[in-house]
């Protein structure tokens, strides 16, 4: 279970534009959130700080009771929280394999196993092991493989939470398949999504009547501004921690 | 004779756990101490200067010559010239690289000139590892210098790596290419303390359909310097690229001067040169993976060095 408790931040620090604003909410084990939003909104600044790569103002995380508030992304990352970037960071040398390889935990495993498993990690998010294995994650992928890839890497951990990053386009559907499969411990086919629908079982936020927030200006406070979570199980076995995904689409689409 | 520091070193250059296959001259303070030639390859010692002749036989396959040289001694300064010839259509890999160890705080210096011909349809393989060791407050120089002739339709692969622990390093390369001749050079460099390094590579492309590929990749650390000069010439229908990636860390200081040159309206010649800190997203991912800081940033800067 994670549990966020008062959470504020400010972008440049106490005295900078307020983001979040006493934000407090409980993800239960085993369930899917969707987090929706206008630009500017804030779901970001929430995903990184659960990451760690941004640190709060005020306010406590808790993961299954334990405050990680104080904590690093390496500790954090170790005791089970994952991140699918928006972007991947490309790496030159860094061989495909090698970067699977250091997901799943280098040393944990044999070498033959290793790389078997890297690649039915790669089969998973639809390329072929032969092809990539052995290739650089640098500028000679595009960015359809290598947002693959970056999935692969949160596939490759065994994780209690799984945060997935503005999941877009045709990838949302892998990404969405990869974080269901997570929770429920088996296989189940992707549905296309047309362009711009949340993914089956998230519900967009219905539009309050009278002024939509204003872009990027306001601070989220709790739900009243705009910042809506819907989650769903993820099946009658659950399994696995809370999983969050963030999307713009929903209240500026809908 | 050999003994354990030797054997340390020669490891670390030419990835040598024992007594390597196929020709080899290892050279020691200054002296030769082991060789072998085979039934393909012969190995001379030089009449005129230091150094050896190396001649492979046309049509030599799968062989290789490994010439490594090491330094244990300090105060000594040892210039040597080891020309190679490849004969027509062989393939060869050659293994050179200096390795330094030094037990006082004198300096050490090696100078090696290495020239190769590379004949008509010949590929050749040459590999290159330079590494110090020992007392900090030693000086340990090296300055390479390598050129090459390569005939035409001949396939020239160098391979240049300093992976540690050279105060002082000025390294020379020089390439003409024939007819048809391609090149795929390779560069890696690493300094860190105080260290200074500059590498000035020059490639001609003389021949007809003649390429080129050069990739250097460096690391520089804490107060170290670099200093890069790249110049490719085009006389004929040729293509040639430079890829040129530094990391700079810490205090140091990197610089690259590129320099292309078409001489016929034909060259097709690309330079891209970037330098620039460890990104930190990189750092954030492999993090958001498990690695400490530490590890992430040695991760990345194993793979960058490979």
């Amino acid at each position: 279970m994670l549990e966020i408790r008062d959470l504020s931040f400010s972008a440049g620090g106490k005295d900078g534009r307020e983001i979040l604003k006493n934000i407090s909410e409980t993800f239960d084990s085993g369930k899917l959130y969707v987090l929706t939003g206008p630009n500017g909104g804030g779901k970001s600044t929430l995903a990184k700080l659960l990451m760690g790569t941004e640190r709060p103002d005020s306010g406590a995380i808790l993961l299954d009771g334990r405050d990680i508030t104080a904590l690093g992304v390496s500790e954090r990352a170790r005791l089970g929280i994952g991140y699918s970037f928006q972007t991947s960071p490309r790496f030159k040398g860094i061989k495909v394999g090698k970067l699977l390889s250091l997901a799943m935990g280098e040393g944990a495993l044999g070498e033959g196993e290793a790389e078997g498993k890297a690649g039915e990690l790669l089969r998973r998010v639809g390329l072929e092991p032969s092809e990539y294995l052995d290739r650089d994650a640098d500028g000679g992928l595009s960015g359809g493989e290598m947002k693959r890839i970056e999935i692969a890497t949160v596939l490759a951990r065994s994780l209690r939470l799984a945060i997935f990053d503005e999941p877009r386009g045709r990838h949302r559907s892998l990404e969405l398949q990869a974080a269901r499969r997570d929770l429920q411990g088996s296989p189940r086919a992707a549905r296309p999504h047309p362009p711009h629908h949340l993914p089956p079982g998230a519900h967009p936020a219905p539009r309050r009547r009278g002024s939509r927030p204003r872009r990027g200006k306001d601070c989220l406070e709790g739900k009243r501004r705009g910042l809506s979570l819907r989650h769903r199980r993820a099946g009658a076995d659950g399994g696995g921690g809370p999983c969050l995904r963030k999307s713009t689409a929903a209240s500026s689409r809908r | 004779m050999l003994e354990e520091i030797d054997r340390g070193l020669l490891e670390k250059i030419a990835e040598l756990h024992e007594t390597p296959v196929g020709a080899y001259n290892i050279r020691k303070d200054g002296q030769g101490v082991e060789r072998r030639s085979t039934e393909n390859i012969e190995i001379a010692t030089k009449a005129d200067k230091p150094g050896i002749d190396v001649f492979v036989k046309p049509g030599t396959k799968n062989e290789s010559v490994h010439i490594p040289v090491i330094l244990t001694r300090e105060n000594i300064d040892d210039p040597v010239y080891n020309d190679f010839d490849i004969g027509s259509g062989s393939d060869v890999l050659i293994v050179a690289g200096c390795g330094i160890h030094s037990p006082g705080c004198g300096s050490s210096r090696h100078d090696g000139i290495h020239s190769f011909h590379v004949r008509e349809g010949a590929r050749m393989r040459y590999v290159e590892r330079h590494y110090g060791e020992g007392a900090a407050e030693a000086e340990r120089i090296l300055n390479p210098e390598t050129l090459v002739e390569a005939e035409s339709g001949s396939l020239v692969e160098l391979e240049m790596v300093q992976i540690g622990g050279i105060d002082s390093t000025r390294r020379k390369t020089t390439v003409r290419l024939h007819d048809g001749a391609r090149l795929v050079l390779t560069e890696r460099l690493l300094t860190s303390l105080v260290q200074k390094a500059s590498s000035l590579i020059t490639i001609e492309l003389v021949g007809e359909g003649s390429s080129a590929q050069v990739i250097s990749r460096s690391v520089a650390r804490d107060s170290s310097e670099q200093e890069y000069f790249f110049e490719l010439v085009g006389r004929s229908e040729c293509r040639g690229h430079i890829q040129c990636d530094a990391i700079i860390m810490d205090g140091a200081r990197v610089s690259s001067t590129p320099k292309i040159s078409a001489l016929d309206s034909r060259a097709l010649l690309v330079h891209e040169a970037a330098i620039g800190r460890l990104e930190a997203e990189q750092l954030v991912k492999l993090e958001s993976l498990g690695l400490s800081e530490k590890e992430a940033e040695g991760a990345i800067l194993d793979g960058f060095l490979g």
